[in-house]
């Protein structure tokens, strides 16, 4: 079982996220935006993040920027929850350090997929 | 006298105080119902909602009750599951958003979203509009496209981005029809390029018709081309490269401009002697968007054919032709480094302070 934190600010996708994941075995922390993700990731010291991308004050980019700067964060994989497919949209998410993208919308089952491979490679 | 004002103001000043005080607790009533009806309204949205998470990700019989539940709904505890499901649909995808589908079409949602898009009322056809989109089925396109001319600028854009959600390529040539409105160039270039490679063949047909026509286009023609235009550099259309390079020739500049943009954004190297000819082109804005799509194209053989640009006396142009170079790599380099132009100089000391650092 993974602590995972999911920020979302669209209350129907991460609670949708965090029942999927907890139905997957995972213990699942939701925050509705860049600042409460911050402070959960300090406090609940997580195995995974899901970031939003567009998030009300500080941006799911932002956030990651900030988690890879932690020392005791800066490890921990970040996957990107992205409405935007384009290219370039991909590129600033892996930039700001995240180690995977979703595109939205997206397939429940395919998101942990994505989530246990993330963290297998974390492992590994 | 004196003294019948005085009561007389007293009594006004009463009587206000009074309707003040009744407003106040007025404001203060409705404000507390409001709360509560948004409470309530989150609790049975919350409730709603995990009913659905159980029917898309639950088990087998969790995904049985759920279900149950769904279609035992009548009246307004249906519309609240009718309109919570319509609010997930666009969020999901693969078997979940099937199952969310299959259970809104067999409670009938499509056929009162399509009655809904024959309302006198703007929102209402908005609602029937949206809702026909988030169903995704092809055999609402046609009950759509006549929106595209409603009256209500909103609807319009609404049946636009139902068509996107669609996807279907028999859209195309009518939501193309609609680019001369301005208003709705991104939404039609989103749609357009949502509905992808499948509509490339009617993008590159009517920008043909338009640009093969002797008679010079019309303000209605040239906004239709452009957005052609713009959607075939999106998808990257490798099939349209012939067609764009021949249009970096057209009369309309913004055209010409266009074709070079969508270019680059294919990024394929059949298009580097056209846009090498079009970076000495009169036009400025031309050589400058060339020069740009050779960089983003970044095939060698385009090195040869910068080295004209560089030296160009508008500085624009040379500073494309230079960043263009930089990122052809090796051959790019080189031909900076041969160059005595000030936008030569400037470039390749860039690079080497961006790679000494």
């Amino acid at each position: 079982m993974a602590r995972i934190v999911i920020a979302d600010d669209d209350v129907d996708i991460r609670k949708l996220v965090a029942f999927r994941l907890r139905r997957a075995g995972h213990d699942a922390v939701v925050c509705a935006d860049g600042g409460e993700a911050i402070e959960a990731c300090t406090l609940e010291r997580p195995d995974l993040i899901l970031l939003d991308v567009m998030m009300p004050g500080m941006s799911g980019l932002d956030v990651a920027r900030i988690i890879r700067r932690d020392e005791s964060l800066s490890g921990v994989p970040i996957i990107i929850l992205t409405a935007r497919a384009q290219e370039s949209d991909i590129e600033h998410g892996f930039e700001a350090g995240a180690d995977d993208y979703i595109v939205k919308p997206f397939s429940p089952r395919e998101l942990v997929l994505r989530v246990d491979a993330v963290m297998a490679r974390g492992r590994s | 006298m004196n003294g019948r004002i005085l009561d007389g103001a007293w009594a006004l000043l009463l009587i206000l105080g009074v309707l003040v005080a009744v407003a106040f607790i007025s404001l203060c009533v409705m404000r507390l119902a409001l709360e509560a009806h948004e409470r309530v309204d989150a609790r049975r949205r919350d409730e709603v909602r995990e009913i659905f998470f159980a029917l898309m990700m639950g088990e087998p019989d969790e995904r049985e009750a759920a279900r149950a539940e769904l279609i035992g709904r009548s009246g307004r505890r249906w519309a609240l599951a009718e309109d919570q499901a319509f609010r997930m649909l666009p969020k999901i995808a693969g078997d979940s958003r099937a199952t969310l589908r299959e259970l809104l079409m067999s409670r009938d949602s499509g056929v009162r979203a399509e009655r809904r898009t024959r309302s006198r009322s703007g929102v209402r056809r908005c609602r029937g509009a949206h809702r026909l989109g988030a169903l995704g089925q092809s055999r609402h396109v046609e009950l759509l496209l006549p929106l595209l001319g409603d009256r209500d600028f909103l609807v319009r854009r609404t049946t636009v981005r139902a068509l996107a959600h669609i996807g279907d390529p028999a859209a195309v040539g009518p939501l193309l029809q609609i680019a001369p409105d301005s208003r709705m160039t991104r939404d039609l270039t989103t749609a357009l390029g949502r509905i992808g490679f499948e509509g490339a063949p009617t993008l590159r047909e009517a920008l043909a018709r338009s640009f093969g026509d002797s008679a010079p286009m019309s303000p209605d023609e040239l906004s239709r081309a452009q957005v052609a235009t713009s959607v075939l550099g999106l998808i990257e259309d490798i099939g349209a490269i012939d067609l764009l390079c021949r249009i970096l020739h057209a009369d309309a500049p913004a055209l010409r401009l266009g074709a070079a943009e969508s270019l680059g954004q294919i990024g394929s190297p059949d298009a580097v002697p056209a846009l090498v000819a079009a970076t000495t082109a009169d036009d400025p804005a031309l050589r400058t968007a060339a020069a740009r799509a050779l960089g983003q194209i970044g095939a060698p053989e385009a090195a040869d054919g910068l080295r004209i640009a560089i030296e160009n006396p508008q500085r624009d142009t040379a500073r494309a032709a230079g960043r263009a170079l930089i990122r052809l790599g090796e051959p790019g380099l080189l031909v900076l480094a041969e160059s005595s132009a000030p936008v030569a100089v400037e470039a390749l000391a860039v690079t080497r302070l961006r790679n000494s650092r």
